[in-house]
């Protein structure tokens, strides 16, 4: 099949008979060519490296513009995958030739020729050309592969919570190496990181792109037998802690589903990655390396607690998603065994990045008590406040914020000026938390 | 209007002026009715005409406006001895379900109602009589309407409730699983329990019912008519 039937083909599969779309594009570059060589006839004492370098990114940005377009608003790779899959062309053909589709243009064309008339007219040479030339081509096939990429993630089931955890994981591996004082802005040359992503990525998309075109074409819902196995011998392991009180199976049922919900982890990971965002922000720009230890774990305690009341108590309603009310179980032990798991989660995160912090600064271990003592302070605290179980308006849920906001802060500000530094009075407030919570909610669960 | 069922048996629901509206939208309007154990009734009507509101109500899983619900004689306000001793079956009802697979929902169901451990084999034999054996290591999430449906009706089989309430138990299900549930319906009367089924479609379950009534203009209504009990509504 030649470039221009399967070029008709497409147009088919994305609905756009006119070729309006392509039109647009056509139009779209030839401005943008035009545009941008009076732009360089104009900057002419930057030197031709660097118009070199703008343009790479001017493209970088364009085509990521148009990954958003293609991939969130006009499905367009989804379109065409369902369509090609009920036509006779074979997986390589589909990828290379929608990779030649997009590049063998008119306006591909006239932007090559205004390049290779200024640049050389600049007295470019002719190896740096081609090289230039080779890396706006290496990130149009980028783009391409990255939209099979995105069509293939559509298909797994739960693709926002992989993204995200991965996004965490290199946040946090970030904040390791800063916090070791490993990172500094001088050491990143972001026009190398470019290029070597564009081309890490134009080799991988060579040999793997269509692979990944022929599992689309014929691609089957997974079933997630590893997850589901992991994430039942987790809930049994935890829920044998509850046998004492007869909770065993509600214990190890709930935290099952919990690790088990997109809606739920997905909020895990979002909090995770607010909470290293505002440490990365604290220790980058606000200068706190000679804090110690133990108010860095307070902090990060208060942090960790504040965004789960919001992510969780205002925003989620952990006990209305558990459904648990149609079962023959005491209210007062669902919420218990909801806020203790959800707590057992966030504490494991607080732990995490516990450790983080003290990789630069290590704490004694009365100052790990003091971390500990302060989450559970103000976890308590934060699940110890009423949020009703219909829908709450906006200025209600900021009403409920202030209340956590003004019992927590007192603790946050005694900590800091190590008002609280005895085990003893710690004890008391852990203890006087938990009685203001037990009025505030569970006496009246039945 | 009241509709009584016969005195010799003792009441297993016992609905009086059940009133629900949402917002100023009335769905139900001072409804009366009552149903003895050991019985099947059946209520019709058609979409929208607020059958799964009502059966929502007598189950407490939304809050009545005014009105007095029974059921074996306690007030809805036992909340534990109600879930105890009823079961919904509804495709409204799944969102607790999804995330396990039938076996875990199982095994979850047997510890809660302490039932004891030889059900495994029982739910396994009746798994194979509905056709679902092999999917009871799947996530509930994944499986079809009918199968889904099927696992709501087996875990109904375990828990065995005084009180059983089918919303559209019919939909979904092939001939077989139809069958097979009229032969359960007629089971459970045996043993003394009650089942309150809901269709849109007249006809279905109505030839193993005592009674059948339909919900109309808010009201509930004896539908003992030819004309009622049989066609589409």
């Amino acid at each position: 099949m030649n470039l221009s039937l399967f070029r008709r083909l497409l147009q088919i599969a994305y609905d756009d008979p006119q070729g309006s779309i392509l039109k647009q594009a056509v139009i779209h570059f030839i401005i943008f060519a035009i545009t941008f060589s009076l732009v360089v006839a104009g900057f002419r004492s930057m030197g031709i490296e660097r118009v070199m370098e703008i343009y790479v990114w001017v493209h970088f940005v364009i085509h990521l513009i148009f990954i958003f377009f293609t991939a969130a608003i006009l499905h367009s790779m989804d379109k065409m995958i369902g369509f090609m899959s009920h036509t006779p062309v074979t997986a390589p053909e589909v990828f290379y030739k929608v990779y030649a589709a997009a590049s063998f243009t008119l306006s591909n064309g006239v932007e090559y020729a205004l390049i290779l008339i200024i640049f050389f007219s600049f007295g470019a040479g002719l190896w740096d050309v081609l090289t230039f030339i080779f890396i706006l081509e290496a990130m149009r096939f980028t783009r391409v592969f990255l939209e099979f990429v995105l069509a293939w993630f559509k298909t797994l089931t739960n693709v926002r919570l992989y993204l995200s955890a991965a996004f965490f994981f290199g946040l946090l591996a970030f904040l390791i190496s800063v916090k070791q004082g490993r990172f500094s802005w001088e050491m990143l040359d972001m026009n190398m990181l470019l290029q070597y992503s564009v081309l890490c990525l134009f080799a991988i998309g060579m040999i793997t792109g269509p692979y990944l075109v022929n599992r689309l074409l014929i691609i089957q819902k997974r079933s997630p037998e590893l997850y589901l196995s992991l994430t039942r011998r987790i809930g049994r392991a935890s829920g044998a802690s509850a046998a004492a009180w007869g909770l065993q199976a509600l214990y190890s049922m709930q935290l099952m589903r919990m690790l088990r919900d997109s809606a739920y982890i997905g909020r895990y990971v979002r909090l995770c990655i607010i909470v290293v965002i505002l440490t990365l922000v604290n220790v980058m720009f606000l200068q706190q390396y000679e804090e110690t230890p133990a108010r860095t774990l307070v902090d990060l305690s208060y942090m960790v607690c504040m965004v789960s009341y919001i992510t969780y108590q205002l925003d989620y309603g952990l006990v209305k998603h558990s459904h648990l009310a149609q079962f023959p179980i005491r209210m007062r032990h669902v919420q218990g065994a909801i806020d203790s798991l959800h707590g057992m989660l966030l504490l494991m995160f607080a732990l995490l990045m516990g450790l983080v912090e003290i990789l630069s600064n290590p704490a004694t271990s009365s100052q790990w008590m003091d971390g500990l003592s302060a989450f559970g302070i103000f976890y308590l605290l934060s699940i110890g406040i009423p949020v009703p179980d219909s829908k709450i308006s906006s200025y209600q849920k900021l009403g409920l914020y202030f209340q956590f906001f003004f019992l927590s802060l007192p603790v946050k500000i005694a900590f800091q000026y190590n008002v609280l530094n005895d085990w003893y009075i710690q004890l008391a407030v852990l203890l006087a938390a938990g009685l203001l919570l037990y009025v505030r909610k569970y006496r009246r669960l039945k | 209007m009241s509709t009584t069922a016969q005195a010799v048996q003792p009441l297993l629901v016992s609905v009086q002026r059940l009133s629900k509206s949402y917002g100023k939208k009335l769905v139900l309007d001072a409804i009366d009715f009552e149903m003895p154990q050991a019985s099947i009734y059946v209520l019709t009507g058609a979409n929208g005409a607020g059958k799964s509101v009502f059966l929502q109500c007598l189950l407490h899983y939304e809050t009545i406006d005014s009105g007095r619900i029974e059921i074996d004689g306690r007030p809805l306000s036992d909340r534990l001895y109600l879930r105890r001793n009823t079961s919904l079956i509804s495709s409204d009802q799944q969102q607790f379900i999804d995330l396990l697979t039938p076996g875990e929902y199982f095994a979850f169901i047997t510890d809660i109602y302490n039932i004891p451990s030889s059900a495994t084999q029982r739910i396994r034999d009746w798994a194979e009589d509905l056709n679902v054996s092999k999917e009871l290591d799947t996530l509930i999430a994944n499986l079809s309407f009918g199968t889904k449906k099927k696992i709501q009706v087996l875990a109904s089989m375990l828990i065995a409730p005084k009180l059983l309430v089918c919303d559209e138990i019919y939909e979904g299900l092939d001939t077989d699983a139809v069958a097979y549930m009229q032969r359960l319906f007629l089971q459970r009367k045996e043993q003394g329990l009650g089942t309150l089924l809901t269709t849109h479609i007249a006809g279905y379950g109505q030839d193993i019912a005592e009674r059948t009534f339909r919900l109309a203009n808010h009201q509930i209504h004896p539908a003992d008519e030819p004309e009622l009990s049989r066609g589409c509504l």
